[in-house]
């Protein structure tokens, strides 16, 4: 059985416009990595804040999305808020913006912990922010659990984000962009400690991006988003080598090659 | 004889709140001896990634920036310090896309009124009027000529970047400078424009300095290579040679960071292509 | 944080040497003879001279001008022989038309001008920081819009009109308040508050208006940043996203620019104190230029001056204290 599973979701802003995400579908498996890939507008991001029950203001969600067998479409706010953080966690683009300059890193880390787990003191909740930091390989965590957001650099930062889902123990990390504002040193060192990450705890990856490379690497299965539909939905190894759909094949071959030049890289009839 | 060259350029900044009373700011060097040759008709990248000094070299490159020391040659002459008529000399030759296409057009202008804001700027005749001018950029940039009476709103991010190129393009520069100009762009919209810059080059010669930290697209467009790390330039070479056989490090590093599609995949893709 | 501070505080000094220097020579030398003023009606030139030489008028400026800062720091002395007066430090000279010392002018009206700054900061600190929340709460709704009426109303009306029609129709008409009178707080203080209810409403009104807009704008703001999002995505209780997440990096500006408006104040509030009769130095203010009492007037400006820097230095450290980002980081 599927742990997360996604039915027929639509997103849209007011009753008239047309949907951002158009009655879309997939599922994950436990412990599975799920590639979502498309281009700005294509409804990715829409689609994650839709599943953890964040979307912005006016927009309205239907369809269903379970997890482990609960339907988290039809929960109380409440309930749902229990599972945001604690079973479902989150990691963004931009870790600087996501994260609150007013505090120290350790301690946003142990508020997460803290609201899943009743009855953690302040002293447990900081070890568990130094534990957290130490598995995603930021040095001397017991002094830089102090520091400032702004006191790190970006792939650290992103590293205090993944310390902070992870300090939960989640069975579903949705990340959206997670290396996007990063430099592609950085990127490869993130990317690396995600799989680490799901090596570890076997927990579920949903990556978001629109980098057709990094998933290609990242992710066991693939679906390629388009104006808010779901274009095609494939092992990673057919996504990339035998895509059945013209919009999947166009979008590999307007990708640039680091390993070699194309006569005239293909592009897509969308931009005029 | 060499278009563009920069010899031993270094820039540094002042580091804001060191300054005391009667004590000047600590000083950072964003750009430390940078020096490179471009020849008409090729393309130098520059890549390296955030804080290598990369656009702040090609700012110094195109006098946007004054150097703190070393030499701008044009033609082989001394532009460093060129002020007035021979500093719009230089206006006149170089040329430069940024990143970002809306935030570097004037939202309350005409298309037509920014592709040939240049012309005008620089005093320049303006042959059948700035309409037929404009019309014609468009033409060449890939753009419908009709448009030339709509705003920059009104157009895609992708079409955006067309007008900026074609308003570089507009007082016909022997040197283009494109600082990310396609890292803010969809990957489809990204090739279009990649391929726009390529013909463009073929059909009017100029020499093209590409500023960009993805090496893909790099690979796509550059003749020659320099890969900046922390100020400096580490390695310098033809295209083939710095992404087949890197010499220093530091490029192997990067290298061996980019993300790949398996090169197995991409052959069956090719094959499964073919026989569709 | 320490070499911070010294350069703040040498910063501070400078300005306040420059601003000592331009007012010197606004008031000194680009006005009327202060001479001819204090001499009277029944004038001879050589009374005039020697007012001239009592003053230290006679001298050259940079002297003149070296005299007052002499008077700010170690106190001066005025006159010669058997007529000499002593001011001492910080002296600002002596009143035109009171011949009373100028520092102890100030320094009895101070504590006022302070109750009447005070009271409006407590004032307005409250209203606009409730009116704004519950604008940004209700985002669009009808008390959104109420507030901004009400705000718009608020920044649009002159304070003396509003001080006069206030006193109009709750002291005259329906006599809610007493008449004010002047009556120190240890005779009775029940009078002695009632007096001040309107001169800060007065001054609260304009600044609880734009403090109002501000609150709002900041808060929504801050509501739309990514670290609420992610807040929101750990699960934290909305009252947590709120209080943590959301108040404190909107309020902080807040506090800072109250810091510097309170300074303002403490430099007097001319129309305000005017109209209600309050003998702060706002008063003193208007009364010493109506009488171009030159001394008092050159005193209250480099007060109001002094008021801003502090002011705005303590706000600048205030903020460092509250800011992670200003404040680490400092030090290296």
């Amino acid at each position: 059985m599927s742990l997360l599973s996604v039915r027929d979701l639509t997103v849209r802003f007011g009753s008239s416009a047309p949907p951002v995400v158009d009655g879309i579908g997939f599922s994950v498996p436990a412990g599975g990595a799920l590639g979502i890939v498309g281009e700005s507008g294509s409804g990715k991001s829409m689609t994650s804040l839709a599943i953890m029950g964040l979307l912005p203001p006016g927009a309205s969600r239907t369809g269903t999305v379970f997890f482990d067998g609960q339907e988290l479409t039809a929960l109380s706010e409440r309930k749902m808020r229990e599972v945001r953080g604690n079973r479902i966690a989150m990691v963004f683009q931009d870790p600087l913006s996501s994260l609150n300059p007013y505090y120290t890193v350790g301690t946003q880390i142990a508020e997460a912990y803290r609201s899943h787990r009743s009855g953690v003191g302040r002293r447990a909740a900081r070890q568990v922010a130094i534990e957290a930091m130490e598995r995603v390989h930021i040095k001397e965590a017991g002094r830089r659990v102090d520091d400032y957001p702004h006191q790190f650099s970006g792939g650290m930062r992103q590293r205090v984000m993944i310390a902070m889902a992870l300090s939960t123990e989640p069975e579903l990390i949705i990340a959206d962009e997670p290396t996007t504002a990063l430099d592609v040193t950085v990127q490869a060192q993130i990317l690396d400690l995600l799989a680490e990450v799901r090596r570890d705890t076997g927990a579920a990856l949903i990556l978001i991006t629109h980098d057709l490379a990094v998933v290609s690497e990242v992710a066991d299965n693939v679906v390629v988003m388009r104006h808010g539909n779901v274009v095609e939905t494939g092992s990673t190894e057919q996504i990339f080598s035998d895509p059945r759909e013209a919009y999947t094949q166009a979008l590999l071959d307007a990708v640039p090659r680091i390993d070699d030049e194309i006569a005239s890289l293909r592009s897509l009839g969308g931009d005029l | 004889m060499t278009l563009l060259e920069a010899r031993n350029l270094v820039k540094e900044f002042a580091v804001a709140g060191t300054a005391g009373l009667f004590k000047p700011a600590a000083k950072f060097t964003a750009v430390d001896d940078v020096s490179f040759e471009l020849h008409a008709g090729q393309t130098l990248a520059l890549v390296g990634e955030s804080g290598s000094g990369k656009s702040t070299t090609a700012r110094l490159a195109a006098r946007l920036l004054d150097v703190t020391s070393g030499t701008v040659l044009l033609d082989g002459q001394d532009v460093t310090r060129a002020e007035g008529d021979d500093l719009l000399r230089v206006r006149r030759t170089i040329q430069v896309v940024f990143q970002d296409p809306f935030s570097s057009l004037n939202p309350r202008h005409t298309v037509e009124q920014i592709v040939t804001a240049p012309l005008r700027y620089q005093k320049r005749p303006i042959p059948g009027g700035t309409r037929a001018v404009a019309q014609a950029l468009l033409s060449r940039v890939g753009l419908n000529p009709d448009h030339v009476g709509r705003y920059p709103a009104q157009f895609s991010g992708g079409q955006a970047q067309r007008i900026g190129i074609a308003r570089a393009l507009a007082v016909g520069p022997r040197v283009l400078v494109c600082d990310e100009a396609v890292s803010a762009l969809d990957v489809s919209v990204q090739a279009q424009i990649i391929n726009l810059l390529r013909d463009l080059q073929r059909e009017e010669g100029f020499g093209c300095l590409f500023i960009a930290h993805d090496l893909a697209v790099v690979r796509q467009i550059a003749t020659s290579v320099a890969v900046m790390t922390a100020g400096r330039v580490v390695e310098t070479g033809e295209r083939d040679a710095v992404f087949g056989a890197p010499q220093h490090e530091y490029t192997r590093k990067l290298l061996a960071a980019v993300p790949r599609i398996r090169p197995e995949w991409e052959a069956a893709r090719r094959r499964n292509a073919v026989a569709r | 944080m320490t070499r911070y501070v010294v350069h703040r505080v040498a910063g501070m000094l400078l300005v306040l040497f420059l601003v000592c220097l331009f007012t010197y020579i606004i008031f000194f030398v680009l006005s009327p003879d202060p001479a001819v003023q204090i001499c009277g009606k029944n004038c001879t030139p050589d009374r005039i001279d020697q007012i001239r030489a009592n003053l230290g008028l006679d001298q050259p400026f940079l002297t003149q001008f070296l005299q007052f800062l002499q008077g700010l720091f170690v106190g001066r002395d005025y006159g010669s022989g058997a007529s000499v007066v002593h001011c001492p430090a910080p002296c600002l000279g002596y009143s035109f038309q009171t011949s009373q010392i100028v520092t102890d002018m100030i320094m009895q009206r101070l504590p006022v001008t302070a109750v009447v700054a005070i009271g409006a900061a407590v004032l307005w600190l409250l209203a606009g920081v409730i009116g704004g929340l519950i604008s940004a709460v209700r985002e669009g709704k009808f008390a959104d819009r109420f507030i901004a009426g009400l705000t718009l109303g608020g920044m649009s009306i002159p304070n003396y009109v509003l001080a006069l029609a206030l006193q109009y129709v709750f002291v005259v008409k329906l006599q809610w308040l007493p008449f004010p009178q002047a009556v120190p707080f240890a005779d009775d203080p029940a009078q002695w508050f009632l007096n001040f209810i309107l001169p800060w409403t007065v001054l609260a009104i304009g600044y609880a208006s734009s403090y109002t807009r501000l609150t709002r704008a900041n808060v929504l703001d801050t509501l739309g940043e990514n670290f609420v999002r992610t807040a929101k995505a750990k699960g934290l209780r909305p009252d947590l996203v709120w209080r943590r997440h959301a108040l404190r990096p909107a309020l902080t500006p807040i506090v800072t620019i109250a810091g510097m408006d309170f300074a303002g104040l403490l430099g007097g509030a001319l129309i305000t104190e005017t109209v209600f009769g309050i003998n702060g130095v706002g008063k003193l203010a208007a009364d010493s230029i109506t009488k171009n009492d030159q001394p008092v007037i050159m005193a209250v400006t480099l007060l109001a001056a002094f008021f801003v820097v502090v002011g705005n230095m303590a706000v600048d450290l205030l903020y460092s204290a509250i800011d992670p980002r200003v404040r680490v980081g400092m030090g290296t």
